[in-house]
C-alpha cells in the first residue's frame, strides 16, 4: 500500500513538472500557432542562471530560485521579441525553423562561454531529503513540486478567467484578429503568453535542477521533448489538454516503469509512445483538443 | 469623416479593389452594396488596417494609413465583422468586457454595458450565457454591441444580415436604424441591397473591385438599371 501511495506520489510530482511546461508549450501555441522548441532552451537558462550566481558567490537558495525564474521570464520574452516577432506572419514552418535556430544557438552560446561538459549545482540539493509522513517515506522535493505546480496552475486560471488580458488571451486563441479588431495590442497578448510560458519553465527548471544537482547546455532538450508528447496527448493548443496530458504522462512512465520488469527497462519509451499512439488513433485531436471551427466563409 | 481616395487591396497578383474613392460624412450611414466578390469585404479589412493597401485613407482630415489595427479602434473606428466573430468560448459579459478594452478610462465601462443592454434587453437576458450558445440573432446583436463598446465614432458593419432569417433581419435593421437616428456614422455593408437602401443615406454600388454607381440611397433604389446590371436584383 506505501509502495502504491510513494508510487502515485511519484508520477504526480513527474506529471506536474511536465504538466507546467506543457501549459508554457500550449499558451504561446494556442496564441501564434508556434511550437516554441526554443522552451527547452528557457529551462536552460533559468538553470545556469544558477549556475552563474553560484560561481559569484551568491548562493543563497532564497536568492537563487527567484532570480533563475525571472532570468527565464526575461529569457522567453527576449526569444519573442527578437527572434519570433520578425516571424509573426510569416508561414508555422518559420516559426518552427526559428524555433530551432534560437535552440542551437542558446546551446551552443552556454557550450562556449561556461563549458560542454556537466557542472554541478548542488545549491538546492536540501530540498531532496526524505520526509516521513506517518508510514509514508516521501522526497520533499516531489511534495513541493506538486504543491507548486497546483498553485502556479490555480493562479493561471485565475488570471485567464478574471482578468481582461487574460479573456482577451482565451479569445485570441480563437480568433486573434478579432481581439485586435476590439483595440488590444497584439503585442501584448503575445509577450505576456511568453512571460506566462518562461514563468512556468522557469519554475519547471528550479525542479529540475533540485532533481538532477547539475546542468548542462542540451539539458533542456528532454524536458521539452516530454512538454511536447503531453501536449499531443492533450490536444495541441488546449490548455486544459496540456495539463492533463502532462499528468497522465507523468503515470503512464512511472507505472510503465513499476510494472515492467527490471530487465525490460529499456523498452520503457517504446511503450509510452505505443500507448500515446493508440490515444492518438482513436482520438487524433487529443484527448482535448477540438476540431477547427470552419466559418461559413472559409477562405 | 472618412474619405477614401484610390484605394488598391491585391492578394498577390489579384487586384480585389482597383482605386476606389468614397466618403463618408459625420452622421450619416453609407451603404456599400455590390455583388459577392466586388470588394466590399477587402475595403472594410483594409480600413481596419489588417490587409495591406495602397490608396489614402484619412480619417478626421489625418491619413490613418500606417495606423494599425489597434491604434484605429482607438481613434473611433469601431468594425462589427462579417460572419459576427463573436469570443465563442466566453461569455456575452465577457465579450463586453473586452469589447472595451481600448478604453483606458473604466469607471464608464459599467455605463457602457448598461447601455448595450437596454439597446439589446435579449442579451441582458442571456449576460453569462457562452457566446458560442446564442442564436445567429443574438451573436449578431453581440457583435454589435461588442463595437459599440469601444465607443465608436464611426461603426462599419459588415454584412449584418448574412445567414439570418427573415424576421430576425427585420430585428437586426431595427436595431441600426436606431443607432442612426442616435447620430451615430455607419458604413454598411450589405448584400441584401433593399435593406441596405431603405436604411442608408446615400450608398455606392461596387462590382469587380470598382466603383459602378454611388448617389443618395432612394435615388439608387428607384433605379432599376443600376440594381439589375450589378446587383443581379
Amino acid at each position: 500500500m506505501d509502495f502504491v501511495l510513494q508510487q502515485i506520489l511519484n508520477a504526480l510530482a513527474f506529471g506536474s513538472e511536465y504538466a507546467l511546461l506543457a501549459l508554457g508549450l500550449a499558451i504561446v501555441f494556442s496564441i501564434m500557432g508556434l511550437v516554441n522548441f526554443a522552451h527547452g532552451e528557457i529551462i536552460t537558462i533559468g538553470a545556469y542562471t544558477m549556475y552563474i550566481m553560484i560561481v559569484m558567490g551568491l548562493g543563497s537558495p532564497l536568492l537563487v530560485i527567484p532570480l533563475a525564474v525571472l532570468a527565464a521570464v526575461l529569457g522567453a520574452l527576449a526569444f519573442e521579441r527578437v527572434a519570433f516577432r520578425p516571424v509573426r506572419y510569416a508561414p508555422t514552418s518559420t516559426g518552427m525553423l526559428t524555433a530551432f535556430g534560437v535552440s542551437i544557438l542558446v546551446q551552443n552560446a552556454f557550450l562556449l562561454f561556461i563549458s560542454a561538459r556537466p557542472r554541478a549545482v548542488s545549491v538546492l540539493g536540501g530540498l531532496n531529503v526524505t520526509v516521513w509522513v506517518g508510514p509514508l517515506r516521501l522526497q520533499l522535493l516531489q511534495i513541493l513540486e506538486l504543491g507548486v505546480s497546483l498553485v502556479v496552475t490555480l493562479g493561471l486560471i485565475l488570471f485567464l478567467t478574471r482578468s481582461t488580458l487574460g479573456l482577451a488571451m482565451r479569445a485570441a486563441a480563437r480568433d486573434f484578429a478579432m481581439v485586435r479588431l476590439v483595440g488590444i495590442r497584439a503585442n501584448r497578448v503575445i509577450a505576456t503568453a511568453f512571460g506566462i510560458s518562461g514563468l512556468l519553465a522557469g519554475i519547471a527548471a528550479v525542479f529540475i535542477v533540485a532533481r538532477r544537482g547539475s546542468i548542462e547546455p542540451d539539458m533542456g532538450f528532454m524536458p521539452v521533448l516530454k512538454a511536447f508528447v503531453a501536449c499531443v496527448i492533450g490536444g495541441f493548443g488546449s490548455l486544459p489538454g496540456a495539463a492533463v496530458g502532462g499528468l497522465l504522462l507523468g503515470f503512464i512512465e512511472v507505472g510503465i516503469l513499476v510494472l515492467l520488469p527490471q530487465q525490460w527497462g529499456g523498452l520503457t519509451d517504446a511503450i509510452v509512445f505505443a500507448l500515446i499512439a493508440l490515444i492518438l488513433v482513436t482520438r487524433p485531436q487529443g484527448l482535448m483538443g477540438r476540431n477547427v471551427e470552419l466559418g461559413d466563409k472559409e477562405r | 469623416m472618412l474619405s477614401i481616395s484610390n484605394l488598391v487591396v491585391a492578394y498577390g497578383p489579384v487586384l480585389a479593389v482597383r482605386g476606389l474613392s468614397l466618403e463618408v460624412f459625420k452622421g450619416e450611414a453609407v451603404a456599400l452594396i455590390g455583388p459577392n466578390g466586388a470588394g466590399k469585404t477587402s475595403t472594410i479589412m483594409a480600413l481596419a488596417g489588417l490587409v495591406p493597401a495602397r490608396g489614402d485613407i484619412l480619417f478626421d482630415s489625418a491619413p490613418i494609413n500606417s495606423l494599425s489595427t489597434e491604434d484605429r479602434v482607438r481613434l473611433g473606428i469601431a468594425l462589427c465583422p462579417e460572419g459576427r466573430r463573436v469570443f465563442v468560448g466566453l461569455t456575452v459579459l465577457e465579450n463586453l468586457v473586452l469589447g472595451a478594452a481600448s478604453q483606458p478610462d473604466r469607471s464608464r465601462r459599467k455605463q457602457d454595458i448598461d447601455y448595450c443592454f437596454d439597446l439589446f434587453p435579449r442579451l441582458a437576458e442571456r449576460r453569462d450565457q457562452v457566446a458560442g450558445t446564442l442564436s445567429g440573432g443574438e451573436q449578431q446583436m453581440l457583435a454589435i454591441a461588442r463595437a459599440l463598446m469601444s465607443r465608436p465614432r464611426f461603426l462599419i458593419l459588415d454584412e449584418p444580415s448574412l445567414g439570418l432569417a427573415p424576421r430576425i433581419i427585420e430585428v437586426i435593421f431595427e436595431h441600426i436604424a436606431k443607432l442612426k437616428a442616435s447620430g451615430m456614422t455607419i458604413l454598411l455593408v450589405e448584400q441584401n441591397v433593399g435593406k441596405a437602401l431603405a436604411i442608408a443615406d446615400r450608398a455606392y454600388v461596387l462590382a469587380s473591385g470598382s466603383l459602378r454607381a454611388t448617389g443618395k440611397a432612394s435615388d439608387l433604389a428607384a433605379d432599376p438599371e443600376t440594381i439589375s446590371a450589378y446587383l443581379g436584383g
